[in-house]
């Protein structure tokens, strides 16, 4: 997988690239560790993310539940396959979600 | 068991009959003389006919007479003080107590005069001046002193023994005697042999008469109506020429005179009683009746007669109350009315008077085996009431079966036997077992007629022994073993004619035996074996489609059954004949199982119809307008009657086919081999081909169908065969194979499985690697990306989130996994198996992983079988 960090100000954006699976998730629990730190706006976007497990989902419910105290969190460009994940977890409730 | 008690119960009860018999009556008075019996009070018996009940009513008329037919039933009633006296032949009661007749002493005046004891001569002989001839005989024996010789051997010094007496060599005539075999010294059996004075004297008699000699044994009361009606000749046994019966018959001059004494009970201290244990007692009578002069001998002659006289009667008694019966459903009213009176007749005649009539009245003057009258005179008897029981089992029987029968075609005749009949013997022959066992115990009278059956020895027996009670015994428990074994024998009967209790199978059907029996069955080549090990049955009117991956023998198979190719190992049968036998005739075989092909094989030389009607002609040996009127008849049924003279290759592959299978069906085969009958044709003719088989198996045609047509194997097979690898690797209703295989291999076939297969998945598993490998098989399979998606997320919240976490702590869970896809269904199952103990990745709670295979999948499903974890998940 292939994350690629962007910061603009308050604002913190991570395109995902490739699969966010059990091998994968780490990378991304790693990469977001102190860098959201203080960030009021984290955008997640999805747009090349082509898989999704339940590793991936724990992260993003981590990233969220630390948003909430801080700011905001979006999901971006999300596909069906991937919005079906979401939904049928219900965490299409907990995220805000952007579909492709 | 039960029965076996039961007749353990009835011996002990009979022996205990048999001590009460020896117990003694209160003694009267004593009695020692004549004239004291001359009183109403006392009761004294007296033998028929003979001297005693002559001198008895001269001399004693106060007294109460009883009548005896037989001596020894005289010695019985006085020895246990049922009489006070018997008046008899003073020698043959001084024999009895020789003999061991106990507790009875003989009166030492005699009773009245002396009487004459004579030949008694028949009125209706055969042999001229008999009378004459008699006296003749006796003058010259008396004058040489034979007689006196005789009487003092015989009678005076009691030892017994036959002299030698020439027989004739060229007799003149046959001479008939009649004596009683029962009255020692004068006529007695020794063993199975008459002996004594008077059986002397027949063959003496015999010899001076240059005449081959017959003796026939008769009570007292029958040997004179035998005389009478000209049964025998002459009458030596013993007998007193009283007044009465001069009557009847004539007597010769006195052989010797003879004394009538009065016996009576032997007084306290007077008679020599023995005491003796029960059980010496027993032993003591059981060797008198059985072993002395191996008179078993003549036990077992008189039972054979009691067992022939009542299974001849029995069976001729059946088939005449059969007629009977029949005559009773006649519409000629003379008719029934005979045979309606013929049975109250019998039925109201005792059985012995019967007998008398027939042996003594209507064969009297034919010279006819006693033992035959008794099976005529029985038979009567036994046909009487076995008609009455037929005609009321024929009334029970419903009118509307009879109905039924004739509105079917059936004549009357063949509705009475076929219909009618076999169900009233379930009616009436449960009532004619019953009726059988009292026949067996009414032979007994058939002593009446000089026939020796089991009751007639018996006396013989008793006669000589003075054993009182003991034969009577052995005789009822004889009868008693004899009539409970011919129950038990028509109980079997009764069990093979009702149909109900028969084993249920249709005669002369093949119902449940194999058409075709393989065994073992195995074909190798130099290079492969397409059968390894092939056991089977094919039973009558099955249907059975063969299926499988191609190369797994399902046509060598077929070519085996038909020895197109020869087993290399193994047996097979069809319809009984072993096929695999060298010295099995292969073509007659083969002309019970028809073959079609899949390149149908149509003689090209010959039109449709001529292809048809070859191997009727030539084979079946039917005539040529036979043939094509049969081959016409299958080919409109297959709607190609149009195409009858066409040649093969005018015909478009499915009509080939057809033709084809008229072909096979024209030669009456007993089973249809099809080896793949649709493969060759173009997909629009399958359909017609596979229209034609279906009838086939409509009709009930025998059939195994090598196919790749799953539908229509589903649809028209009663059973499936899934070959592979050489061998039929399940058998099952169509139902199974193609819905629930049992089997894995089966699955993967019947359902058009593509497979993907990891096992041995671990910690170290190469998860990247396979997850590439999945979506490869998924794109290969044209799975949607949704699908794909879907399978490896199962893969991934199966293995690493629940089982690999979970067991890496314990020893080896040994995990694989199956990805099966079902492009018929358009299904993919993920089917996980696992070691350890039960464990249900997601059925602990609700967490993430499971919601999201809930939410993915279109099913679960856990099972723990034999210690293994199976977890499928369908996408």
């Amino acid at each position: 997988m292939k994350i690629t960090k962007t910061q603009n100000g308050n604002h913190l954006c991570f395109a995902l690239e490739g699969r966010l699976d059990t091998n994968t998730a780490p990378e991304l629990e790693m990469a977001m560790k102190g860098a959201i730190d203080g960030v009021g706006e984290l955008t997640i976007d999805m747009s090349s993310l082509d898989y999704l497990s339940s590793a991936g989902l724990r992260v993003l419910l981590g990233a969220q539940k630390i948003m909430n105290k801080q700011g905001s969190m979006r999901v971006t460009h999300v596909n069906d396959t991937i919005m079906e994940i979401f939904e049928v977890t219900g965490f299409s409730d907990i995220l805000t979600i952007e579909k492709a | 068991m039960a029965a076996k008690k039961r007749i353990a119960f009835l011996i002990v009860a009979l022996l205990g009959m048999l001590c009460l018999g020896g117990c003694k009556k209160q003694e009267n008075e004593k009695i020692t003389s004549i004239e004291q019996l001359n009183n109403p009070a006392y009761t004294i018996g007296v033998p028929e006919g003979g001297a005693g009940m002559y001198m008895a009513e001269k001399y004693l008329p106060e007294a109460k007479h009883k009548t005896f037919s037989g001596n020894a039933s005289g010695y019985l009633a006085i020895s246990q003080g049922k009489l006070d006296g018997f008046v008899y032949d003073r020698v043959m009661m001084e024999f009895a107590i020789a003999s061991g007749l106990e507790d009875v002493e003989l009166l030492e005046e005699n009773l009245g005069e002396s009487m004459d004891v004579a030949v008694g001569i028949s009125p209706k002989s055969q042999i001229d001046h008999l009378k004459d001839k008699v006296n003749q005989f006796l003058a010259e024996a008396k004058a040489e002193g034979t007689l006196d010789d005789m009487y003092d051997r015989w009678v005076s010094r009691a030892e017994g023994t036959m002299p030698e007496i020439p027989m004739p060599q060229a007799p003149d005539c046959k001479l008939k005697v009649g004596t009683t075999g029962m009255v020692q010294p004068f006529s007695y059996y020794e063993g199975t042999t008459l002996a004594g004075y008077d059986v002397e004297l027949i063959y003496r008699f015999g010899a001076w008469l240059n005449a081959e000699v017959e003796i026939k044994i008769y009570d007292y009361d029958g040997i004179i109506a035998a005389a009478q009606a000209g049964d025998i000749d002459c009458i030596m046994a013993n007998l007193n020429a009283t007044e009465e019966r001069r009557k009847h018959i004539e007597f010769s001059d006195c052989v010797y005179p003879s004394e009538t004494a009065v016996m009576v009970r032997a007084g306290q201290g007077n008679g020599a009683v023995r005491e003796t244990g029960f059980w010496a007692g027993l032993k003591d009578s059981f060797q008198g009746t059985f072993v002395e002069e191996g008179r078993w001998r003549l036990i077992v002659q008189g039972l054979g007669i009691t067992i022939l006289i009542s299974v001849l009667s029995g069976i001729f008694g059946l088939c005449l109350g059969f007629g009977i019966c029949m005559l009773q459903r006649t519409g000629y009213k003379p008719v029934r009315l005979a045979a309606a009176v013929f049975v109250r007749v019998v039925q109201g005649m005792p059985i012995v008077v019967l007998l008398m009539i027939l042996y003594y009245g209507i064969f009297g003057s034919v010279d006819i085996s006693e033992v035959l009258v008794a099976v005529i005179g029985f038979s009567i008897n036994f046909g009487a009431y076995s008609s009455e029981m037929m005609r009321t089992g024929i009334e029970a029987v419903d009118k509307g079966q009879s109905e039924a029968a004739l509105a079917m075609g059936y004549t009357r005749g063949q509705t009475f036997f076929k219909i009618i009949f076999p169900q009233a013997a379930g009616h009436f022959i449960p009532v004619l077992k019953g009726e059988f066992i009292s026949l067996v115990k009414m032979t007994s009278v058939v002593g009446y007629i000089a026939v020796q059956d089991l009751t007639k020895v018996s006396d013989i027996i008793r006669s000589r022994t003075m054993e009182a009670f003991f034969p009577l015994i052995v005789t009822a428990i004889i009868y008693f073993a004899v009539a409970n074994a011919m129950a038990a024998a028509l109980s079997f009967a009764e069990r093979m004619a009702v149909p109900k209790r028969k084993k249920r199978s249709i005669k002369g059907v093949n119902t449940d035996q194999s058409v075709i029996s393989i065994r073992h069955l195995r074909k190798e080549y130099p290079d492969v074996t397409p059968l390894a090990d092939v056991s089977a049955e094919v039973k009558k009117g099955e249907v059975i489609s063969v299926i499988g991956p191609s190369g797994t023998g399902k046509s060598t198979l077929l070519r085996c059954i038909n020895l197109l190719e020869i087993p290399t190992k193994g047996e097979i049968t069809v319809d009984g004949v072993v096929t695999t036998d060298k010295k099995c005739k292969v073509n007659l075989v083969r002309r019970k199982m028809g073959m079609v092909f899949q390149s149908f094989n149509l003689f090209a030389h010959k039109a449709v119809i001529e292809n048809i009607m070859m191997g009727q002609v030539d084979l079946l040996g039917r005539s040529r307008q036979e043939a094509y009127d049969r081959g016409m008849e299958l080919l409109r049924g297959i709607g190609l009657a149009e195409k009858a003279l066409a040649f093969p290759d005018e015909l478009s592959g499915g009509q080939k086919q057809r033709a084809a299978i008229a072909r096979a069906v024209a030669m009456e085969p007993e089973i249809l081999l099809f080896d793949e009958p649709t493969s060759a044709l173009d997909p629009t003719m399958v359909g017609e081909v596979l229209s034609v088989i279906r009838s086939l198996a409509r009709q009930g045609m025998t059939m195994i169908i090598v196919t790749h047509e799953m539908k229509f194997a589903r649809d028209v097979s009663t059973r499936v065969w899934y070959m592979d690898q050489g061998e039929i690797y399940e058998d099952g209703l169509p139902e199974q194979i193609f819905h629930h295989p049992k089997r894995e291999r089966t699955r993967i076939f019947v359902w058009q499985l593509k497979v993907l297969h990891a096992e041995k998945i671990s910690c170290d598993f190469d998860f990247p690697a396979f997850m590439t490998r999945l979506e490869e098989f998924g794109r290969k399979q044209q799975l949607t990306q949704r699908q794909i998606f879907a399978m490896q997320l199962a893969v991934e919240e199966v293995l690493m989130q629940k089982l690999l976490p979970v067991g890496r702590g314990t020893e080896k869970m040994d995990i694989s996994l199956d990805v099966e896809y079902s492009e018929r269904e358009n299904l993919a199952q993920m089917r996980f198996a696992y070691g350890g103990p039960s464990f249900h990745p997601f059925g602990s709670g609700d967490d993430l992983s499971g919601r999201m295979m809930k939410g993915m999948s279109v099913g679960m499903e856990h099972r723990f079988v034999d210690g293994v974890n199976h977890f499928i998940i369908s996408i």
